[in-house]
C-alpha cells in the first residue's frame, strides 16, 4: 500500500515538474518534496529516467517510423561471438546501409570497442586496398570530439573477406538530436554543443580529412555529455559516395540519409567533394537540431525525387520548418521567434547549394554560431538586396520574369510620360509672340501658353520695337530679341537698340548700342542735325558678311531714321560691333537681299530733291520721287558717308541708283517695294521684281522683274492695274498708264 | 458466425454494456484478423514499400466495422482497444515463438520466411515491456492502459485520450511518467542491454 501510495504522490510531482522548464525542475522538485527524502529521491530517480529513456524508448513497434528502418541483415546475426581480427564480437549494437556495429571486447589493452563491419563480399578490390592504407590517416585524428578509430582492416576466414573498424565505444550513446530532445536543451544550449561539433569536423579537415557522412546518427553524446563525431573518414575508406552505395545497397537505406548529403555528393562526383561538403551536412545536422524538422520534405518521395530537391529546391526556412514541440504552439511560436533572423541566415547560408556561397570552412560556421550566441552581428546575414533578390528570381523564374516585364514597362511607361511631360512643358516654354501696349508703350513676350515671359516699356510718352531676330540661321529657336527704343522714348533707353538672349536673362541685354556724332556724316551735321535726332525704326537678321569660321552667323540690320528725311543704315555684328555705315536723304520703304550676288536691293524716296520735306512750305508736297539702289556693302566700312557721295558702278560699293519714272504717283500710293522674283517667272536673269502698289479700291499693284543692274527683263505685271484703270469709278484718280512706270537712271522730269 | 460485420457490430455493443465474455471473443476476432492481415505483410511489403502499421488497425477496423457512419462512435473506442489487445497478445506471441525458434546462443540468423515478420522488432523488448507492464497495471490501471494502447496498439496521444475519455493532455502527462517508472523498472539501456 506504501508503495502505492508513494507511486501516486512521485507521479503528481514528476508530471508537474515537466511542466517546469529544465533549469528550473530540481529547485521545483525540491520545494514540492520538501522535506520528505523518500519521495524527492523517487522523483529524481524518475526524472533521471526520463531524461535518459530518449525519443526511442517504448516507441511502439507497430507505429510507422519502425517500419522504415529495415531489419539487420540476416549475416549480422552470424557474427555474434566470433573473433574479427583481435576484437570477440559481443552483441549487435546497430546496423545501417553499409554494415553492422558491433560492441566487441579487445584483449589488449582490455577495452570495449565499436567494430563497424562491412557486409562481406560487397567491397569493391579497390576499398579493400584502400582499407589497409587509411590508418595512418585516421591516426592524425586525436580530438576530444572525435571517436577515435583504433583500426581499420580485412579480416580473412572461410566465409571471405571482412572489412572492419574499431572505434572508441560510447556508453548511453544517443544521436545529438536525441539528446537534447531527452534533456529539453533550449536552443542556445544546442547550439553550444554543436559549434563543439563543428570544431571537431574542422579538426578533420586541418588534416586534410573530410568526413563525408556526417548525421545525426554519426554525432553521439554519450554519458559526459560530450558529442563525439564517429565513422571520421570511414566513408572515404568505405566509398560510400552515392555512385556507389546506390549499386550495392538497398535503395531504401539511404532515403534515410540522402538529405544530409550535399548537392555535389548527389552528383557523385567524388573531385566536387571537399570540406564544403561537410559543411552543407553539418548545416542539415543543425537545421534537425533545432527545428526537429529536415531542410526538405523527403517523406514522401522516391531516393531520385529526394536528390532533385536537394540538388534544386531552395530549403524550407527553419523558422518556419519548426515540429519538434508537439505539444505546445506555445513553444513552437517561442522557437520560431528564436530561430528568426541570424539562426535563418546562419542555415540557409550552411545549405547553399553552391558551395562558394556557404560558409569557407566549418570553423566559419561555428564562429558564426558562437557569433549569435554572443549578440554580435552574424556573416550570414550580410547577403545584399541584390543576392537575396537573384535567389528569389533563381527560385521563382516566371514570376521573377514577369515582374521584370511588368517593372520594365512601367518604367517606359513613367519614362515616356515624364520625357512628354517635359517635352510639352519645353513646348509651352517657349517664347512664342510679342505682343505690344497701347501705341507700342511697352511689348511683351509670350511663351505658347500665352504667359508674359518678359516685359519692355519705352515709358508713359515713348515707343519701342521689340522683334526677334535669328543670329544664327540654322537654330530654329528663336533665341534674340532685339528691342528698339525710338528718340521719343523718355527712358533712359531711348534711341537705343538693345539685344538680350532669351536663354539667359530678360533683365539685362547682351548689348546696347547708340549712335554717336562723329557716326553722322558731316552734311548732315552741317544741315543742323545731331545723333540724337536718330531713332532706331526698323531691324532684320541677315547673313551679310561671310564668316571665317565656316558657322553662319547673321549681322543685324537696323535703320536709323530722322522724322523729316535722313535715314542711316547699318549693320552689326552679334556683339553689337558696328561693321557698315550708310547714310541716304530719304526713306525707305524696302529692302531685299540677294545672297548670290551680294547686293542689298533697297527702295525708298529720294527727298534731297524735295525741298518741302526740309520744312519749305511753298514746294510740293506731293514731288516725292520714289528710288531703288543697290548696294554692296563691305565689312569695316562705318566711317560716316552718304549714298550720294558714291559713284554707281557694277563693282563698286553702290552697284546702280536708278528713279522710278513716274512722279508725282497718285495720291493714294503706297510706295514701292522690292521682293524676289516669282517663282513661275522662267527669265535667267531676272532677280527681283519691284513693285508699285496703288490704292484704289480695292488695291492694285504694277510690278516687273529686273536683272542684277536694276534693268527690266520682260513684261510688266499688271493686269489688276489695268483693269482698275479701265474702270470709270477710278478715271479721277488719272492712273498712269502701265507702260509710263519703269527705272530709269535720271530723276523724272529732268 | 454468420456475417462477421454483424457479429463485431454485436459485439462492440456488448462490450459497451460491460458484458465481458463479449470483449473476450471481441479481441479474438480482431486478433485472427490482425494474424491473417500480417501474414499478407511481407508480399505486400515487396510489392509497394513498407506498409504503414498505425493504418494496419484502421483497416482492421474498416474490414470489421466498415465504414458506418451510423455505428456509434463509442464503437470505434472499444474496437481501439480491442485491438490494442489484440496486438499485445500478437506481438508477445509472436516475440515468444521468435525467441524459441533461436536455437544455442543466438548465433543463427532468424529465418525470415518461416515467420509472418511484417514488424522490425525486437522480441525481448516486447516480452520486457509486457512483463513491466504486469507491474505497472499494479500500481495504476490507467497508466497501464495507457502505455498498452500506445506501445501495443501503436495509438497516438489523441487516439488513446479518444479511447480513454481523458484530455489529450493528460495522456501524455501520463505516458511520460509510465515511461520513466517503465525505464527504471525494466533496468533499461538501449546500448547495453540489448
Amino acid at each position: 500500500m506504501a508503495a502505492a501510495d508513494l507511486f501516486e504522490r512521485a507521479a503528481a510531482v514528476f508530471e508537474e515538474a515537466l511542466d517546469q522548464p529544465p533549469a528550473t525542475r530540481v529547485q521545483f522538485v525540491a520545494r514540492a518534496c520538501g522535506d520528505d527524502g523518500e519521495l524527492r529521491a523517487e522523483v529524481e530517480s524518475l526524472l533521471e529516467h526520463h531524461a535518459r529513456a530518449g525519443s526511442d524508448f517504448l516507441a511502439s513497434p507497430v507505429a510507422a517510423q519502425r517500419l522504415q528502418q529495415p531489419a539487420a541483415p540476416a549475416w549480422a546475426a552470424a557474427f555474434v561471438g566470433r573473433k574479427i581480427g583481435r576484437y570477440t564480437v559481443r552483441r549487435l549494437l546497430g546496423h545501417g546501409g553499409m554494415g553492422c556495429v558491433f560492441g566487441a571486447q579487445q584483449e589488449r589493452p582490455s577495452r570495449t570497442v565499436a567494430l563497424k563491419v562491412l557486409q562481406p563480399g560487397f567491397s569493391t578490390p579497390s576499398a579493400l586496398a584502400r582499407f589497409r592504407l587509411e590508418p595512418e590517416v585516421l591516426g592524425r585524428l586525436q580530438h576530444p570530439n572525435i571517436a577515435q578509430v583504433f583500426e581499420a582492416g580485412v579480416h580473412d576466414d572461410e566465409s571471405g573477406l571482412v572489412p572492419y573498424f574499431a572505434m572508441e565505444y560510447i556508453p548511453d550513446a544517443q544521436p545529438l538530436p536525441d539528446y537534447a530532445d531527452a534533456h529539453e536543451l533550449g536552443t542556445a544550449q544546442r547550439l553550444e554543443l554543436f559549434a563543439t561539433v563543428c570544431d571537431a569536423i574542422h579538426h578533420g579537415h586541418q588534416r586534410s580529412i573530410i568526413h563525408r557522412d556526417i548525421k545525426p546518427a554519426n554525432i553521439l553524446v554519450g554519458a559526459s555529455g560530450q558529442p563525439k563525431v564517429i565513422d571520421f573518414g570511414v566513408a572515404r575508406a568505405s566509398d560510400a559516395d552515392i555512385v556507389l552505395t546506390t549499386q550495392c545497397t538497398h535503395v531504401g537505406d539511404l532515403v534515410g540519409t540522402v538529405h544530409y548529403m550535399s548537392p555535389e555528393q548527389c552528383d557523385g562526383n567524388p573531385a566536387a567533394i571537399d570540406t564544403r561538403s561537410d559543411v552543407y551536412s553539418l548545416g542539415v545536422v543543425l537545421f534537425e537540431l533545432l527545428t526537429g524538422a529536415a531542410p526538405y520534405d523527403t517523406s514522401d518521395t522516391t531516393l531520385y525525387g529526394a536528390i532533385r530537391m536537394i540538388k534544386e529546391q531552395p530549403p524550407r526556412r527553419p523558422s518556419e520548418a519548426i515540429m519538434r514541440h508537439e505539444r505546445a504552439a506555445e513553444h513552437r511560436r517561442r522557437l520560431a521567434r528564436e530561430l528568426r533572423g541570424d539562426l535563418d541566415a546562419i542555415l540557409l547560408k550552411a545549405l547553399e547549394k553552391d558551395p562558394a556561397r556557404r560558409y569557407g570552412s566549418a570553423a566559419d560556421l561555428a564562429r558564426d554560431i558562437r557569433r549569435h550566441l554572443a549578440g554580435d552581428p552574424v556573416e550570414a546575414r550580410r547577403a545584399g538586396l541584390w543576392t537575396r533578390v537573384l535567389r528569389w528570381a533563381g527560385r521563382r523564374p516566371r514570376l521573377a520574369a514577369t515582374v521584370a516585364a511588368a517593372a520594365f514597362l512601367g518604367l517606359v511607361a513613367t519614362a515616356t510620360i515624364a520625357g512628354l511631360w517635359v517635352y510639352v512643358w519645353y513646348y509651352f516654354r517657349e517664347p512664342d509672340r510679342i505682343e505690344y501696349g497701347p501705341e507700342n508703350r511697352s511689348a511683351r513676350l509670350l511663351n505658347r501658353r500665352g504667359t508674359p515671359i518678359g516685359t519692355w516699356s519705352a515709358g508713359p510718352t515713348g515707343s519701342l520695337v521689340a522683334e526677334f531676330v535669328r543670329l544664327y540661321p540654322d537654330e530654329d529657336d528663336l533665341r534674340h530679341v532685339a528691342v528698339l527704343y525710338r528718340a521719343s522714348c523718355a527712358s533712359e533707353h531711348r534711341r537705343q537698340v538693345q539685344l538680350f538672349d532669351l536663354n539667359r536673362t530678360l533683365r539685362e541685354p547682351l548689348w546696347r548700342w547708340q549712335l554717336r556724332d562723329e557716326d553722322v556724316p558731316s552734311i548732315i551735321v552741317n544741315s543742323g542735325f545731331c545723333a540724337s535726332d536718330f531713332s532706331p525704326v526698323h531691324v532684320w537678321s541677315q547673313n551679310i558678311f561671310p564668316e571665317e569660321s565656316g558657322t553662319p552667323v547673321s549681322e543685324l540690320l537696323v535703320w536709323w531714321s530722322h522724322h523729316l528725311s535722313w535715314r542711316a543704315l547699318c549693320i552689326v555684328d552679334r556683339a553689337g560691333q558696328p561693321l557698315y555705315a550708310i547714310w541716304h536723304d530719304g526713306g525707305q520703304h524696302d529692302w531685299h537681299w540677294l545672297p548670290e550676288l551680294r547686293l542689298l536691293l533697297v527702295a525708298g524716296e529720294n527727298q534731297e530733291l524735295a525741298p518741302h520735306m526740309r520744312g519749305c512750305p511753298s514746294a510740293n508736297p506731293g514731288n516725292e520721287m520714289l528710288v531703288v539702289f543697290a548696294l554692296r556693302p563691305r565689312a569695316g566700312m562705318v566711317t560716316p558717308r552718304t549714298v550720294h557721295e558714291l559713284k554707281p558702278s557694277d563693282d563698286g560699293e553702290l552697284a546702280w541708283y536708278k528713279w522710278l519714272s513716274v512722279c508725282p504717283l497718285p495720291k493714294t500710293s503706297r510706295g514701292i517695294l522690292v521682293t524676289g522674283p516669282e517663282i513661275s517667272v522662267a527669265d535667267p536673269t531676272a532677280v527681283a521684281q519691284v513693285s508699285v502698289q496703288v490704292q484704289t479700291d480695292p488695291p492694285c499693284s504694277v510690278s516687273w522683274l529686273i536683272n542684277s543692274r536694276g534693268e527690266r527683263v520682260g513684261q510688266h505685271i499688271a493686269p489688276h492695274y489695268r483693269t482698275m484703270r479701265a474702270n470709270p469709278r477710278n478715271a479721277a484718280l488719272d492712273l498712269p498708264p502701265v507702260e509710263a512706270y519703269e527705272l530709269q537712271d535720271t530723276p523724272p522730269g529732268q | 458466425m454468420g456475417n462477421p460485420r454483424t457479429q463485431i457490430t454485436t459485439l462492440l455493443a456488448a462490450v459497451g454494456k460491460g458484458d465481458g465474455e463479449a470483449a473476450n471473443r471481441l479481441w479474438r476476432l480482431v486478433y485472427d484478423e490482425l494474424r491473417a492481415m500480417a501474414k499478407d505483410c511481407l508480399a505486400q511489403e515487396r510489392k509497394r514499400g513498407n506498409l504503414q502499421t498505425t493504418v494496419l488497425v484502421h483497416e482492421a477496423y474498416l474490414r470489421l466495422v466498415g465504414n458506418d457512419g451510423a455505428a456509434p462512435p463509442a464503437n470505434r473506442r472499444h474496437f481501439f482497444a480491442a485491438a490494442a489487445n489484440a496486438m499485445r497478445q500478437f506481438l508477445v506471441d509472436d516475440a515468444r515463438k521468435r525467441k524459441s525458434l533461436k536455437r544455442g546462443n543466438g548465433r543463427d540468423p532468424v529465418p525470415l520466411d518461416t515467420e509472418p515478420a511484417c514488424f522490425d522488432y525486437d522480441p525481448a523488448e516486447v516480452l520486457a515491456v509486457d512483463e513491466g507492464l504486469a507491474g505497472l497495471r499494479a500500481l495504476s490501471e490507467r497508466k497501464a492502459e495507457i502505455v498498452k494502447l500506445r506501445y501495443f496498439g501503436g495509438l497516438s496521444v489523441d487516439e488513446t485520450a479518444e479511447v480513454l475519455g481523458i484530455s489529450p493532455r493528460q495522456v501524455d502527462r501520463e505516458w511520460q511518467h509510465a515511461r520513466a517508472w517503465l525505464h527504471r523498472a525494466l533496468g533499461w539501456d538501449p546500448v547495453a542491454d540489448r
